[in-house]
């Protein structure tokens, strides 16, 4: 009975042992945040679903326009718009003004590849004339679509250098690719201004924005204009609203909104108010937001034959 | 009975080799060594990855390997009280954004932790705690911030080195007089003296009426000196070039105090410096002879750790 417990007791000691071997008592571990979904330099991505529209159809025949809506980015989108294109001697389509609008949460922790949806339009060939005749459907992508970029940022408060105590962080050149949307900012600059008195100092920052994706950048508030027969100006073309704040004091950027020339520009953003610089240099988060509006387009050529 | 004895006798022989002169303390192995108060992040406190909207706490170690203070034996209390009537320094904590860590201490007194010693061989150890809490930072609409958290000490300290010299009044001497001792060209003072900064050298010469001892100094630990009635004023933050590298110098020989250039004061360049002190030639009629130096550095130190935190949005 006594060598029973020994036993009993033996195999308890153990599995606490291996339980707790498979235990990381460190740190949080691998969890994802938002932050870590905002990869990639795709927002909505839009495709032909296959066989829709055929690559034959006969004349005077019904056929579908399918398409898949991705949202590959890292933020959400509302009311967002496609509108086809179709060549009106050929086809007919039964949906006045040729559009669709969407909504799409983008990847984050509850959907990790970010929601997808699929759009179709009913059509029907019409008679054609000769044998055969080749048309092309055109799909326009127009949507709302936003950038963050969150980081810290190191507050050297020693604007010349000339303590000499040790400083947890030194002023450096922040560099990034993307932000899990098709305008990134690409780089942080981070210069320190004497204030307005000998107390105080001001934080300024450069910061890179470009156009990382295929698509054009039209203002925020043009998208619905962008995928109908609205004209759009130049001026609507190219331009993206900056916000950006220092540990939540919002900072002045200029010019803003911003105008993308050959598909990059650059804002400076300035803490006016300045901070004291009586303190030791530490990091503090800068996060700049971008809002725009984003539009791209795919087409497909089909072949209407005439029925025999 | 003779065999008693005999035991008895030889159980005293054995005794009294493990016993030593109670008196010999002064020179013992506790002044070695190059270091002063040591800090360090106890390990997991904080782990490297934190959510928000939680309390903080950041553990930091301090543990004296110096020999600095020590306990006197006349009273059994320590000295570790500076010229300003402070205690020996302060642990000073910054480089994180406070509208993120919120309630955190900037300084905490340095606790008393007596140096190494007759009767505590490793010095004393103790630990200082930093609370805060981490905002929720939705409030600012984060993701993530990157805290990185830096404490400096700044405290005074002493280091006391310890060599037996010879003084000889006739150095020169052409008298076949037999000497006890000769002057070398150097003593050698090797491995610190318990202290981060330490003696590295002492040349002896005779010059007139007076006996000249060049010591040389070095800054051996690491972190930086500081002059040390700055360091309750001016440490870390307000510290200029000025402040940096002064080392105060004193002494003792054969009963004389050591006169030293500059009133004992020294600036140290790329963590090194010299200084001559000198005492009056004992009489010529006197022969050589052997006796300790003792020589005190008195000097202000800091040093800082670092130690980075990623503070996550709670999902």
């Amino acid at each position: 009975m006594k060598k029973t417990n020994k036993k009993v007791n033996l195999i308890f000691i153990l599995l606490v042992v291996v339980f707790l071997s498979g235990c990381d008592f460190t740190n949080i571990g691998n969890t994802p945040s938002e932050k870590s979904f905002r990869t990639g330099s795709r927002g909505i991505t839009i495709s032909f679903l296959q066989n829709a529209p055929p690559n034959e159809v006969y004349e005077e025949n019904p056929f579908s326009i399918g398409i898949l809506l991705k949202n590959e980015g890292a933020y959400e989108v509302r009311n967002g718009i496609v509108s086809f294109s179709i060549e009106d001697e050929y086809v007919d389509v039964q949906r006045p003004e040729n559009l669709v609008t969407f909504n799409l949460n983008g990847k984050s922790v509850a959907t990790p590849g970010g929601e997808q949806t699929t759009e179709f339009l009913k059509a029907s060939t019409k008679k054609i004339e000769s044998e055969r005749r080749e048309s092309i459907i055109i799909a326009s992508l127009c949507y709302p679509y936003k950038t963050i970029a969150d980081t810290s940022v190191c507050i050297d408060t020693d604007v010349y250098g000339l303590k000499t105590m040790d400083k947890v962080c030194y002023i450096r050149d922040i560099s990034s690719n993307n932000q899990g949307a098709p305008v990134a900012v690409t780089k942080i600059e981070t210069k320190i201004l004497p204030g307005d008195n000998d107390d105080s100092i001001k934080p300024q920052f450069i910061i890179h924005i470009q156009n990382v994706n295929s698509g054009s950048v039209i203002k925020k508030e043009k998208v619905a204009d962008a995928c109908s027969s609205e004209p759009i100006g130049i001026d609507d073309l190219n331009i993206i609203n900056v916000k950006a704040e220092l540990s939540g004091e919002i900072l002045e950027c200029s010019p803003n909104p911003a105008k993308l020339k050959d598909r990059k520009t650059s804002v400076r953003c300035i803490l006016e108010q300045g901070i004291s610089s009586q303190q030791a240099t530490y990091t503090s988060p800068l996060k700049v937001e971008l809002e725009y509006g984003y539009t791209s387009s795919i087409s497909k050529i089909f072949l209407i034959k005439k029925n025999i | 009975m003779r065999n008693i004895f005999l035991i008895i006798a030889l159980s005293f022989i054995f005794i009294s080799f493990g016993c030593t002169d109670s008196t010999s303390d002064i020179s013992a192995d506790y002044r070695k060594g190059t270091q002063g108060i040591e800090i360090s992040f106890m390990q997991n406190m904080p782990p490297s990855e934190i959510y928000d909207n939680s309390p903080i706490e950041l553990v930091v170690e301090v543990r004296n390997k110096g020999a600095h203070p020590q306990i006197q034996r006349a009273t059994g209390w320590p000295i570790i009280v500076t010229s300003e009537g402070r205690g020996i320094g302060t642990l000073y904590l910054d480089g994180f954004d406070d509208k993120i860590i919120m309630g955190m201490p900037k300084q905490i007194s340095i606790p008393t932790v007596y140096g190494k010693g007759p009767y505590n061989p490793e010095g004393e150890y103790d630990i200082v705690t930093f609370r805060g809490n981490v905002i929720n930072l939705d409030v600012q609409g984060l993701q993530e911030y990157d805290a990185k958290f830096m404490v400096t000490s700044c405290y005074t300290y002493e280091t006391i080195a310890s060599q037996t010299v010879c003084i000889d009044p006739e150095p020169y001497s052409i008298s076949q007089r037999d000497k006890v001792c000769i002057i070398p060209d150097s003593y050698s003072f090797s491995g610190g003296q318990g202290g981060p900064v330490a003696v590295t050298k002492v040349e002896e010469k005779v010059y007139g009426d007076k006996i000249y001892f060049t010591i040389t100094i070095s800054n051996s630990g690491n972190g930086r000196v500081v002059d040390k009635n700055k360091i309750n004023t001016a440490c870390p933050y307000s510290l200029d070039y000025s402040n940096l590298n002064k080392v105060q110098v004193s002494g003792k020989v054969s009963g004389y105090s050591l006169v030293c250039d500059q009133g004992g004061n020294i600036n140290l360049l790329n963590n090194k410096g010299t200084i001559m002190c000198y005492i009056p030639r004992p009489s010529t009629a006197r022969s050589a002879y052997t006796t300790p130096i003792q020589i005190n550095l008195n000097y202000g130190y800091t040093s800082s750790i670092t130690k980075n935190i990623k503070i996550i949005n709670t999902p």
